[in-house]
């Protein structure tokens, strides 16, 4: 069925404001009421379009509302009784309706309104189409003319049109809303003024916190970095010097110097100054009279002068003022005692300038900070110093009387070593003999152990650099260990496997490292133990050396202490088995000189020691005659009798020596000093000379030299230095042979026959 | 344009008659002057008159029961008088109860329900 469909509009109108809204449904009710709605319909109908222009305002941010009557035509009905509708549409263009079916749901909770505008408006009117897209939302609200009311035609419905319209549309209440807007605006503007003010003002408190805060650490880092300073120094000048310096610095003094109360008189004494102007404190005396900072300076307070010249008061400044010089103005003074663990002043620091007020309240806390940490560590090096004095006075001491104690040992060894020999005694003497022997030998290892030590520790101790045969070396100290080896009834094993084994050192030493590592496993085995002595190699080109022991072990907790002076696993140790406990400190010592490393490895008490040394292995292999000093040299075919100058200022050494080269068939001349040697040498032509080095007239080198402008008569030198350079030292002024003290009176006799035999082939 | 509706104070009552056609500003600014006269006067009863409103939309109801809430908070009880027929048809068919908002026919019931209070 066809039907027409004529729309007459009424009115169009904008919704940009809020009054728009009301506007609009004043409209909606006065139009309602025109074309014949009762009153509770025209209700209805303001309150729909109220409910959708204002969605369409808040939430699409305005749009506009139009008017219209709409009349159907469908041939059926009379004119007065065709379908006739209110036709409102509400366009927008905003974002669309997001969530249309929730909101038609009526599950969406609104924001501004009671949750109920477009549902709302669907109860009120009898049709409401909606259309919404991204681009906008059109809404259409629909009422139909109630049945009983007349039907307009075009022209009333024009009627209406101007009846209502022609109200030319107010501005006022535009105006009104821009004032409102305005003044809302205005009032927003404030406010922003003042947080914005607010604002300003928390900044400016901030940035003066900030700047607090950096000045803060910008203290403690300077503390921090002077106790650094003052504890990296134990030297006690050198952490004055670092105090002084940085104080000066930090303070922004013209000078600045540290006093300190010391000695019997408890004087001030002036250690170091710094700053530009530090060369003015040149003139004062280096030490002032107890009293010079005055009685109270005691107290331990600062004492802070901004301005000398407006401060009558007498005090430490102007004493310092007055002591520094007529000619210099001190204005600015600071003056912070340094005090000690017991409250005592041990000192002070003074700042000067001649600008006032120089010292900031800053300068004052953090060097009043310093002087804490300063006298702690002027007390640290105070103590430091007496210690190292201590320490110092110590090994002095142990040096001067490991050589006192060695000299007077070297004759009773020669005699008794002799008195053992000599067949012309009762067996019963000489057994007695060698017990003597073989204690003074002891006694004499443990003084050589001690000089040793001591060398080390004074670091000057040299050595030689020579191919050293390992093995020949480890075959040399087994011999010399065997018969104590024998009286444990200890099984000594060799297993020298190693297919290289020359190293380059000083043979003497590692004979004497070797020794010493045999000796403590044999010391410390119990009877019937089982000692073995490995060699090795080890990449790159290191020789291994071991001995293993099945001996008391040693706990794991003193396995890292073993190697230091004086350490013998426990207390227990030192009573029980003797010696210093010395040997292994020396032992490391000599290997680390060597390039090597020596560690032990125990698997606790009961448990067995092996000690390993790993030297590097020299690149070419020794000679075969390069063997170790001690190698034994059978049947040296001894020259008979020898016509011998023997010199030397020890009375009992050149006593008991002549005795020894006299019971050896020779004549012996003696000379106690240089004159005499050289009168001797003068008088008589003797077949060999034997002289010490240190004489109380010259040196035994100037001897030879003299000796060797009218003489060839081969020479022997005795030294208590046995370094390579010595022993050139003696070649270089003409001595044959260097033998290093204590004499080994056999290997005197060995040099004594290779000399006199070169000299018969010769 | 008014933009302020009148709050008057009787006794211990602040009396409003909304005569006009409010837009939402205006409620609220109506809403936050009663809230701060009540504080300030200390008023134990507020009368609403909206005998002159001939529509009450969803956002002049939400207006109208936050008064009521707030008011409660600050001890005190609101009564909304003079609704007109139409319009409480209108409000029941939009779906808006009012929940917690007194209402009577007229000033005098209104009154009289807050004299008892």
């Amino acid at each position: 069925m066809s039907s027409d469909l004529e729309i007459v509009p009424l009115l169009k109108l904008d919704l940009r404001t809020e009054p728009d809204i009301v506007t609009c449904r004043q409209h909606a009710r006065q139009f309602a009421a025109g074309l014949g709605f009762d009153l509770q319909s025209q209700t209805r109908i303001s309150t729909a379009v109220s409910e959708v222009a204002r969605n369409a305002y808040q939430y699409a941010g305005g749009g506009d509302a139009e008017f219209q009557v709409e009349s159907e035509y469908d041939g059926l009905h009379r004119f007065d009784q065709r379908r006739q509708a209110l036709v409102i549409i509400l366009r927008d263009q905003g974002p669309g309706i997001k969530d249309l079916a929730t909101v038609l749901s009526g599950n969406y909770r609104s924001t501004t309104g009671m949750g109920v505008g477009l549902i709302g408006a669907r109860r009120l009117m009898d049709a409401v189409e909606i259309d919404s897209s991204s681009a906008g939302t059109v809404i259409t609200l629909r009422k139909n003319l109630p049945a009983k009311a007349s039907r307009k035609t075009s022209d009333e419905l024009k009627k209406l049109v101007v009846e209502q319209a022609p109200k030319p549309p107010s501005n006022d209440h535009i105006i009104t809303e821009v004032q409102l807007q305005n003044q809302e605006l205005l009032g927003v503007m404030e406010e922003v003024r003042a947080r914005q003010e607010e604002l300003t003002q928390l900044n400016k408190e901030l940035e003066q916190t900030n700047s607090g805060v950096l000045a803060l650490y910008d203290e403690l880092e300077t503390l921090h970095r002077v106790g650094l300073l003052l504890a990296s120094k134990i030297d006690q000048r050198a952490v004055i010097q670092a105090l002084i310096e940085a104080t000066t610095d930090l303070t922004g003094a013209e000078f600045g110097t540290c006093y300190l109360r010391g000695g019997v008189q408890e004087d001030w004494t002036r250690y170091a100054s710094a700053g530009p102007q530090q060369a003015l404190l040149q003139c004062l005396p280096e030490i002032e009279h107890p009293d010079f900072f005055g009685p109270d300076f005691g107290s331990g307070a600062l004492e802070h002068i901004p301005d000398h010249s407006i401060h009558a008061e007498p005090c430490c400044c102007s004493r310092f003022a007055k002591a520094l010089f007529p000619g210099v103005t001190l204005r600015s003074c600071l003056t912070v005692p340094l005090v000690d663990s017991d409250l005592a002043v041990i000192g002070a620091l003074v700042f000067g300038s001649a600008e006032p007020c120089i010292f900031s309240e800053r300068s004052e806390r953090i060097v009043a900070s310093i002087a804490v940490q300063a006298a702690v560590a002027i007390d640290k090096a105070r103590l430091y110093d007496s210690v190292k004095a201590a320490s110092e006075a110590k090994d002095k001491f142990l040096a001067m009387i490991s050589h006192e104690l060695r000299t007077p040992l070297t004759p009773v060894l020669n005699i008794v070593s002799s008195l053992h020999q000599d067949a012309s005694l009762p067996p019963t003497v000489r057994e007695d003999m060698a017990v003597v022997l073989r204690n003074v030998q002891l006694e004499a290892r443990l003084i050589d152990d001690l000089l040793d030590f001591h060398r080390i520790i004074k670091g000057n101790l040299s050595f030689a650099r020579e191919l050293v045969d390992v093995h020949a070396m480890i075959h040399n100290v087994m011999e010399i260990c065997t018969s104590d080896a024998t009286s444990f009834s200890h099984d000594l094993q060799l297993h020298l496997e190693s297919s290289r084994h020359t190293v380059l050192g000083d043979p003497a030493r590692l004979q004497q490292v070797l020794w010493n590592v045999l000796k403590n496993a044999i010391k410390f085995t119990p009877r019937g133990g089982r000692i073995i002595v490995r060699t090795g190699i080890q990449e790159p080109a290191t020789l291994h050396i071991s001995v293993t022991d099945n001996g008391r072990g040693i706990e794991p907790e003193l396995l890292q202490g073993i190697f230091g002076a004086f350490e013998q696993g426990s207390v227990e140790g030192i009573t029980q088995f003797g010696g210093l406990g010395l040997g292994l400190a020396i032992t490391k010592a000599f290997i680390d000189k060597h390039e090597g490393s020596v560690m032990a490895h125990s698997l606790g008490r009961g448990h067995g020691t092996s000690i390993n040394i790993h030297l590097p292995l020299a690149e070419t292999e020794a000679p075969e005659v390069a063997r170790a000093p001690a190698a034994p040299q059978s049947s040296v075919q001894q020259p008979s009798s020898l016509s011998i100058l023997l010199i030397d200022d020890h009375t009992d050494t050149l006593w008991s020596l002549s005795r020894l080269l006299k019971r050896h068939g020779h004549t012996v001349t003696t000379a106690s000093n240089c004159a005499e040697a050289l009168e001797h040498s003068g008088q008589t032509v003797f077949d060999l000379i034997i002289s010490d080095l240190g004489l109380p007239d010259g040196s035994g080198l100037d001897l030879i030299r003299e000796i060797r402008k009218s003489r060839t008569t081969p020479a022997i030198a005795l030294s208590g230095y046995g370094m390579e350079s010595d022993v050139q030292k003696s070649t270089d002024a003409g001595f044959e042979a260097h033998l290093t003290k204590p004499i080994v009176f056999q290997s005197l006799l060995r040099t004594i026959a290779a000399l006199t035999q070169a000299g018969t082939a010769a | 344009m008014q933009d302020r509706i009148p709050i008057l104070h009787m006794g211990s009552c602040l009396l409003v008659t909304i005569q006009v056609d409010m837009h939402d500003r205006l409620a609220l600014q109506l809403q936050d002057d009663l809230t701060e006269r009540i504080s300030s006067t200390g008023a134990k009863g507020v009368l609403i008159d909206i005998s002159s409103l001939e529509m009450v939309d969803s956002f002049i109801g939400r207006v109208l029961g936050n008064i009521s809430s707030m008011a409660r908070v600050l001890d005190a009880k609101t009564v909304v008088v003079g609704m007109q027929p139409a319009v409480a048809i209108t409000l029941v068919e939009l779906g808006l109860s009012l929940v917690g908002v007194s209402t009577a026919l007229n000033v005098e019931k209104g009154m009289k329900l807050l004299a008892n209070a």
